[in-house]
């Protein structure tokens, strides 16, 4: 249905996948502390939606099939960016990952994983409510 | 991209770092082995990590001729074990059953001794030990962050 | 008074209400209702479809992402609930339609 693919859901589904890119980039970054001449990489992907939603004035809500979309195309040309750090500074074997950092980025991207997961149930769940009438 | 990649890259982090830490015991435990299997003192050994490439699967090249860096990597491997080629130590003992015993060797009651050093080798066992801790780490997120994803819809 | 609406519905009426249906056409801004249900079902269809798609790559160890299948088999049993639940008021309400003919 249309009405579930609505910008809430897709946002979330796609922050969802976002943070698990990012889970996997961190893990490889921290596996590789300590070869020489590694650049850690990180996951871009706040920014760009920031932007694309900013960038729009008003969203159309669909309610038929029919209706024309306003300003969700761009919402959709978002995805998660993989980018290399090579800028950072470099201990004496050229590696640039600093173990501390990437220990608090795990973390932190944990704590949102389970965040947007939580906000997604929400959603499921208003419209498991509004499917059962409230009756469960 | 597998369900678990996650775990996997942080697996071969744990396998990279242990290899580390048995050559690292196996410096410790001949550091004073002055008669090696060649007959020659221990030569101290030391791993290289770098990073491992995933297969030549037809999306990673795919990726890498479009300039696409979508894939996260695929962790760390040793490529090699190699033998540090820096000079032994030489310690004054005529009483060692392996000091030269040529009076007229310049090197006379000197004995080869390993090229390791002890304090050195501690601190790269620190230094992998807490590698290990930090994919450790990087395994419990991942699964913790699965498990949660689980629960979608309960 | 009968006659006087008997009059307006021979010629302007029904003329008028002939161009009024055709005029209406454009401005009804969406499909029939038949169609909304043909558009429906053939949603509630894919998202089964993508669903057990998912779930056999997950049971191959394919699958791209745990949540990915998650949403996905979520998004499956709600839009079929919903469709199930729309039957069931659709029948109801045909019922209660034929309860009301005597």
């Amino acid at each position: 249905m249309s009405w579930m693919n609505n910008q809430a859901v897709n946002l979330l589904e796609r922050s969802i996948d976002a943070a698990g890119l990012r889970q996997k980039v961190l893990a490889n970054n921290i596996a590789n502390i300590d070869t020489p001449g590694f650049k850690r990489s990180d996951v871009s992907f706040a920014q760009q939606l920031q932007e694309a939603l900013s960038g729009q004035s008003l969203a159309g809500r669909r309610t038929l099939a029919g209706h024309i979309p306003i300003g969700v195309d761009k919402l959709e040309n978002v995805k998660p960016e993989v980018y290399q750090e090579t800028s950072t500074s470099m201990r004496m074997d050229g590696n640039n990952v600093d173990i501390d950092s990437e220990m608090t980025n795990l973390a932190t991207n944990q704590l949102q994983y389970n965040a947007l997961i939580q906000q997604i149930n929400y959603s499921f769940g208003l419209m498991k409510y509004a499917i059962s009438e409230g009756k469960r | 991209m597998g369900l678990f990649d996650s775990i996997s890259i942080s697996a071969t982090g744990l396998t990279a770092e242990r290899l580390r830490l048995d050559v690292i015991s196996g410096n410790i435990a001949n550091a004073n082995t002055t008669r090696g299997v060649d007959g020659q003192p221990y030569r101290r050994r030391q791993v290289v990590f770098e990073e491992r490439a995933g297969g030549q699967s037809f999306q990673s090249v795919l990726n890498d001729q479009l300039g696409i860096t979508q894939a996260p990597g695929f962790g760390v491997r040793v490529s090699k074990v190699q033998q540090d080629e820096s000079p032994f130590k030489l310690v004054y003992d005529p009483q060692h059953p392996d000091s030269v015993k040529d009076p007229n060797d310049p090197m006379y009651g000197y004995v080869r001794m390993p090229n390791v050093d002890i304090a050195k080798e501690m601190v790269d066992m620190i230094s992998a030990s807490r590698g290990y801790e930090a994919n450790v780490t990087a395994i419990n997120a991942a699964k913790a962050m699965a498990m949660k994803a689980l629960e979608i819809g309960r | 008074m009968i006659n006087n609406v008997s009059r307006v519905l021979t010629n302007q009426g029904l003329e008028g209400i002939k161009q009024a249906t055709q005029s209406a056409q454009p401005t009804t801004a969406g499909p029939s209702f038949t169609d909304f249900l043909k558009n429906a079902i053939e949603q509630v269809n894919d998202q089964q479809q993508t669903a057990e798609k998912l779930t056999e790559a997950l049971a191959t160890g394919q699958a791209p992402d745990l949540h990915t299948v998650m949403i996905a088999s979520e998004k499956a049993t709600l839009s079929f609930q919903l469709a199930v639940q729309v039957r069931n008021k659709a029948m109801e309400a045909y019922q209660e339609v034929m309860r009301m003919q005597m």
